[in-house]
């Protein structure tokens, strides 16, 4: 009993639903069994795991999605144990290095420089047998948070090792990726599917879990899916999940829309709550209350700069006074790059909600 | 009476002399060993003979801390009723009556914790060897007062405390704590003692935190008969300087009772903590007028309102060792208009907070900038954890006025404080709560009242929540679902427990991946440690939780089997479920019959 | 046994091929004397005479990326060796890689100290073959300031059997001391002649199939910023990706039909301007052109939308950022005045970017800011 999102998940490029062309040119690579080192890059939910899974299921085969995890143990310059989790199967693996702290530089030359080795070897040793693959790929997960220490030394790696290692980066935007990565990767950006593209496949989930909706009108059923692929703010992985909850709370979805607050996250309605708060009360007071919610964010893993700007843009939504957007906007960038230069975040989150109540207030006044 | 103490304790004068020097008496005390040749684990018996150091024992050389160091529970300074929980608590695991194996003790420094322990040990030991006497107590052993104990002799200590000598001797630390445990564990029966442990071996060293928990756990969950064990730990937690990627919350920046032991020793059934506060001023009054009226030769030469005003000043902070040489220092070199600083950190947090938000009352009677400067002038000359202090600040602006006043200078105010935090230096210690003085001193004040009190900053509450959802979504991630943490931190474990507390026929419910939201509030008092956690357990009953287990249980058997509908009917502990009541604000979702039929089925409705 | 023997070489000949195959151009075309380095007619007229004189002062070769600096010193080294002596008096070091000073310095004091087979007859008739060896150290602005000081000592410590090549992007970053050592060369960035020849040279010898109807290498070598060696890459990359497009068609046609009906850009099986913008992450026009049309008409909801979009297409901000201000600067119909505003706003933003921040926040910003200016 997978969830949907899994279920439905296309397990070799011929069944990817959008973007013809990357389809095509992954099916070009796949084909010739070999491709350079990749940088894939896209919104989140916009099927990047997706596409490189089905890619490398071309060329390896199902043996791919035979996963194991392992733990990984590093031990830093200043002796303290690191621990880290390799994923991986026998044709790949993947890393993350988020996990890897200030290390990822060290950590991610010893590993390849590992791999490199050992596949070396392997390729000695099976020169006999045809087999085709002579590199392992090593798939590197929000690339993009990279050090840049660790990106120039990955520079220097992929010449080295280009004989015996693919790698395939992942990211969201390739702004902090240093410009030779780039240029020593295939760019491959991946936008995230339509409107139109979500719900036709939520419609094909529809259909094959036979979900019951109260009409059987097309256009309001599709309606009704466009609605969420458009909460979904277009992330596929989101409107599977939301739809799939949508349809198990209700026998049968109703297509008023009704049934649809239940898929507003949690943490979101905290924060679109946060944003009437503010636009009501701009007081002193207020602004402790505020914080009250901004702990509780916090606390919960919720990245402060998710939190900013989910906040922002909420707040955008409840005014129209041009200046007022201008300067929310203004303000909202300003604290974004604070989170960054600073230390707590909570001091630039509370100063975006006092200064944002000093803005309202003028524009409203 | 006090000057009978001198010999039990001459030890305790060796450590102190040596630390003498220092303003603020160090924890670390460098031991001196006395032979040599004997290395290892140093099982401090002390006095048993005359001690080397007697020579030096004189009555007026001594430290005050040791001349007047307490002697019976009755002299303690400390609050009664944490004695009486404390000596409850010692006196049943001494006796054998509580199945406690560990005995922790938090607080801050100077709050005589170990002290306490040490007068107890003796009074509930040497009581209960009396009390064998008069066929009371245990039966059936050896008398105590044969050959290990020669006659009734009460300047035997009955506390035998570790001494870590690895740094002078260069012996590992690990091992030396090690083999002190192995030894003192047969200190039962006739050779009754406390083991006191108040100073730690190398525990910033991750092997060495390990063995020691991996020893402690030995030692509680041992089957044979234990002599009572007492840590006492001064905590120490500090704002980590690390970026804001870095939540961490470990031992090296802060060391609690929860990092050191970890969460499973301190919960766990033979563990009992208490946790003191900083000793109450007209606790410390009483020990210092004893002092006073022991010493009067010294003080008869000092104005009696001199010595009032120092008392006023000192005794503010809180830590009664420090009182004590801050006491002998000022009136054995007392001089005429001398000022005197007591210390460095003399004020606390919260003094600090109240002379940046209400500025200092010392100061009254100049103009409103010299007010200013000079309020934090003594703030920053005299307290120095600025991170907490500008967190504290930021959780305590919004007091001033009763938060009546505009919104602009609370803006101003905040955005002080988030510059000052991307501030680095000398400027970084200054900045925000200097503007944030300035912007408060604008407003006129109409309520001369304060209502709301100063409150502690909940950073470490949220760290400590946040170290919670990060483990238990990380070891999701790990065990069941391989996405990324922020996908299923955001989007999964919103919808996950929807859809699957619907689908699956689980035992329990799956609840919110990571924990429910909390909200969370500052506290008026620096909770250094949480008090063991009650309502906030909601994981011993989750799904995700048992998914979890069963999926370590499933790959330590080497077990292969992927299917997900396979999930773990029996969980042995049912008595958790008392902890269920508190997450109702996230079930409002599926308040219909079959998430209600689990209910029943848990005896929950 | 000759049948797998024959086999083994027939292996070990394919495995050199695709290590071939591996190969960057860059380093396959790399210039092979002085004479084929692209437009550095300054540089490489001082250096040819100290070819003469074989006596080469410690160099500091500065300049934009890919203008030819590891290229010429490379070359240059090539030309005073030859092939033979080439690897025992010849060390690249990169700065980058090995950040280290004790490193770096453990390494040249190796290298110095290695004794150096002597020059056979034939080497000494065709090449100068100076009694020195020479260091270069790549991305020498990478170093820290401590490094470089460092550095000083042991260039002098090794100065009478060495020479030193130190290479960077940014002269203000070497320190003095250390820059006095060395006689400097400035990198112009190259002229577009000479870097097209070079493109069309590849092309032809790589036999790149490009689109007749477009200036597909003007392109390429545009959106590389006069960057040599990003241009080459972009073709390279392209070439690659093109190659094993046709390769998928000529084996199987009716797969393709599956796939949706976007795929008309690579239908003739030649590299496009679109295809070489797609791989270098470069937006399109008509984008550029629709976020400056939103931009404009000033409705902050449609920007918000607009932006929105572009996000979820997956653009870099800071792409988008360099292309609106080749846009807006350009643009005859903005006077100084704004310009001058607009500039302020991408610095700030730009800056901002580079922090690490939001990209849509400040992309929005951005917008919105320039907006208000316009």
């Amino acid at each position: 009993m997978s969830l949907w999102v899994d279920k439905y998940r296309p397990k070799n490029l011929g069944s990817l639903s959008y973007h013809g062309t990357i389809t095509q040119n992954l099916q070009a690579l796949a084909r010739s069994g070999d491709f350079p080192h990749l940088l894939i890059y896209g919104p989140s939910g916009a099927g990047k795991k997706t596409r490189i899974y089905a890619t490398l299921n071309e060329i390896f085969g199902s043996q791919v999605e035979k996963l194991k995890i392992d733990v990984k143990t590093f031990v830093t310059s200043s002796n303290r144990k690191l621990e880290f989790n390799v994923l991986s199967s026998a044709y790949h693996l993947e890393i993350t290095p988020s996990d890897m702290g200030n290390n990822d530089r060290v950590v991610i030359q010893d590993l390849l420089k590992d791999i490199a080795s050992i596949e070396q070897v392997d390729f000695n040793n099976q020169s006999s047998s045809k087999t085709k693959h002579r590199f392992k790929v090593v798939i590197i997960n929000e690339a993009d948070s990279l050090s840049r220490d660790a990106q120039a030394a990955l520079r220097r790696t992929m010449e080295k090792y280009s004989s015996n290692i693919r790698l395939i980066l992942v990211c969201n935007s390739i702004s902090n990726i240093i410009p030779p990565i780039k240029s020593r990767t295939l760019l491959i950006r991946i936008p995230s599917p339509s409107t139109e593209e979500i719900s036709s496949i939520l419609s094909h989930v529809a259909r094959k879990e036979s979900v019951k909706f109260s009409s059987t009108n097309e256009a309001e059923i599709n309606k009704f899916l466009g609605t969420l692929a458009d909460n979904s703010n277009r992330n596929l992985r989101k409107a599977l999940l939301s739809f799939e909850t949508v349809a198990m709370q209700n026998e049968t979805i109703a297509l008023n829309n009704s049934s649809l607050s239940i898929i507003n996250l949690d943490w979101e309605v905290l924060i679109r709550n946060l944003s009437v708060t503010i636009r009501q009360n701009r007081n002193v007071a207020t602004l402790a209350k505020v914080r009250v919610t901004m702990y509780e964010l916090l606390s919960h893993c919720i990245p402060a700069r998710t939190i900013l700007k989910t906040l922002l843009f909420n707040l955008l939504e409840l005014f129209t006074q041009q200046t007022l957007i201008e300067e929310l906007v203004d303000l909202g960038s300003v604290f974004d790059e604070r989170l960054s230069l600073g230390q707590k975040s909570i001091f630039h989150l509370e100063g975006f909600v006092a200064k944002a109540m000093v803005a309202i207030d003028n524009a409203l006044s | 009476m006090p000057k009978e103490s001198k010999t039990r304790n001459s030890k305790n004068i060796l450590k102190r002399k040596l630390s003498q020097p220092e303003s603020i008496p160090p924890r670390r005390k460098i031991q001196k060993v006395s032979s040599p040749s004997s290395k290892g684990p140093k099982v401090e018996r002390s006095s048993r003979k005359p001690s080397s150091l007697e020579s030096v024992s004189d009555p007026n050389e001594l430290q005050w801390i040791d001349k007047y160091a307490p002697t019976c529970s009755s002299d303690l300074c400390i609050n009664p009723q944490k004695l009486k929980q404390v000596k409850e608590v010692l006196y049943d695991m001494v006796t054998g009556k509580s199945s406690k194996k560990l005995l922790v003790l938090t607080g801050p420094a100077g709050s005589s914790k170990s002290t306490s322990i040490k007068v107890l040990a003796n009074e509930i030991i040497d009581g209960m060897a009396l009390g064998r006497r008069d066929e009371y107590g245990l039966s059936g052993e050896t008398d105590l007062l044969s050959s290990g104990f020669e006659g009734s002799d009460t300047a035997n200590n009955r506390w035998i405390e570790y001494i870590d000598t690895g740094s002078v001797l260069g012996t590992n630390q690990s091992d030396q704590f090690d083999e002190f445990l192995t030894d003192v564990k047969y200190r039962v029966g006739p050779n009754l003692s406390v083991i006191l442990i108040e100073e730690l071996p190398n525990i910033f060293h991750y092997d060495t935190l390990v063995k020691f928990r991996n020893k402690i756990r030995q030692w509680i969950y041992s089957e044979a008969v234990m002599p009572p064990l007492v840590i006492c730990l001064t905590e120490v937690e500090y704002i980590s300087d690390e970026g804001t990627r870095d939540y961490s919350y470990n031992i090296e920046n802060n060391l609690t009772i929860d990092t050191l032991l970890g969460k499973d020793i301190v919960n766990s059934a033979p563990v009992q903590s208490i946790k003191f506060n900083s000793i109450a001023n007209r606790f410390v009054r009483k020990t210092i007028g004893q002092i006073i009226k022991q010493e009067r030769t010294i003080f008869n030469q000092i104005p009696v309102k001199e010595v009032s005003t120092f008392l006023d000043e000192v005794v503010k902070i809180g830590d009664i060792r420090s009182i004590i040489f801050n006491l002998q220092m000022w009136a054995t070199n007392y001089q005429r208009d001398q000022t005197w600083y007591t210390r460095e950190n003399q004020i606390n947090l919260f003094h600090a907070i109240g002379k940046v938000i209400h500025s200092s009352s010392d100061f009254e009677g100049l103009s409103k900038d010299e007010r200013n400067y000079n309020s934090i002038e003594q703030v920053l000359l005299n307290y120095t954890n600025n991170q907490l202090l500008n967190l504290a600040i930021l959780e305590n602006y919004s007091i001033y006025n009763d938060g009546e006043y505009s919104i602009s200078t609370a803006s101003e105010i905040v955005d002080g404080l988030s510059t000052n935090d991307l501030l680095t230096g000398e400027a970084n210690r200054e900045y925000g709560i200097r503007s944030t003085r300035i912007q408060l001193q604008g407003i006129p004040a109409s309520h001369t009242t304060r209502r709301a009190r100063i409150k502690f900053p909940r950073h470490f509450k949220m760290i400590r929540q946040f170290n919670k959802t990060n483990i238990a979504i990380r070891s999701y991630q790990k065990y069941i679902e391989h996405s990324s943490f922020q996908d299923l931190n955001l989007i999964d474990g919103y919808y996950l427990p929807l859809i699957y507390n619907r689908r699956l026929k689980t035992r329990y419910s799956y609840n919110r991946l990571g924990g429910k939201f909390t909200e969370i509030f500052a506290d008026e008092e620096a909770a250094t440690t949480d008090e063991p956690e009650t309502g906030n357990s909601f994981y011993d009953v989750d799904q995700f939780q048992i998914d979890i287990t069963d999926k370590i249980a499933e790959l330590e058997k080497g077990g292969e089997s992927d299917e997900e509908g396979e999930l773990s009917e029996e969980i042995e502990n049912s008595d958790e479920d008392d902890s269920f009541g508190d997450d109702d604000d996230l079930d409002e979702g599926f308040s219909s019959d079959p998430e209600l039929d689990v209910l029943i089925s848990q005896g929950r409705v | 046994m000759a049948s797998i023997l024959m086999q083994k070489s027939q292996q070990a000949d394919q495995y050199e091929k695709e290590r071939l195959e591996h190969t960057p151009w860059v380093e396959k075309y790399r210039p092979k004397n002085l004479d084929d380095v692209a437009a550095q007619d300054h540089a490489v007229k001082v250096l040819k005479k100290t070819i003469e004189s074989a006596n080469l002062p410690h160099m500091l070769f500065y300049g934009p990326p890919g203008t030819g600096k590891t290229s010429t010193i490379l070359a240059l080294s090539k030309q005073l060796y030859g092939p033979n002596l080439y690897k025992s008096r010849v060390l690249e070091l990169n700065a980058s890689d090995e950040r280290g000073i004790s490193i770096v310095r453990q390494k040249i004091k190796n290298f110095a100290r290695l004794t150096v087979s002597n020059p056979t007859k034939d080497d000494l008739e065709n090449y100068p073959c100076p009694p020195y060896k020479i260091i270069i150290l790549d991305e020498a602005d990478s170093m820290t300031n401590d490094a470089q000081s460092a550095l000083r000592r042991t260039i002098e410590n090794y100065s009478s059997v060495t020479r030193f090549c130190l290479i960077c992007n940014y002269i203000t970053r070497i320190i003095d001391p250390l820059a006095s050592r060395c006689s400097k060369f400035r990198f112009k960035s190259l002229n577009n002649d000479n870097a097209l020849n070079r493109l069309k040279y590849i092309a032809e010898e790589e036999h790149i199939n490009l689109n007749r109807n477009e200036p597909v290498l003007e392109e390429v070598l545009k959106i590389s910023g006069g960057d040599l060696r990003k241009a080459i890459t972009f073709l390279q990359s392209a070439t690659k990706l093109n190659n094993s497009l046709k390769g998928a068609q000529d084996l199987e046609d009716e797969d393709v039909q599956m796939l949706g009906e976007e795929g008309e850009t690579n239908a003739d099986g030649t590299i496009t301007i679109s295809s070489v913008r797609e791989i270098a992450g470069v937006i399109s026009d008509s984008v550029i052109n629709e976020i400056a049309e939103v931009i404009k008409a000033k409705d902050h909801k449609r920007i918000i939308t607009e932006i929105n979009e572009i996000i979820l297409q997956g653009w870099s901000a800071q792409q988008v950022l360099d292309q609106l201000h080749d846009k807006f600067i350009l643009d005859d119909q903005i006077n100084s005045l704004a310009k001058n505003g607009i500039a302020k706003t991408l610095f700030t933003v730009d800056k901002r970017l580079n922090n690490g921040t939001d990209e849509h926040v400040q992309l929005l910003d951005l917008c919105l800011q320039v907006a208000k200016i316009l």
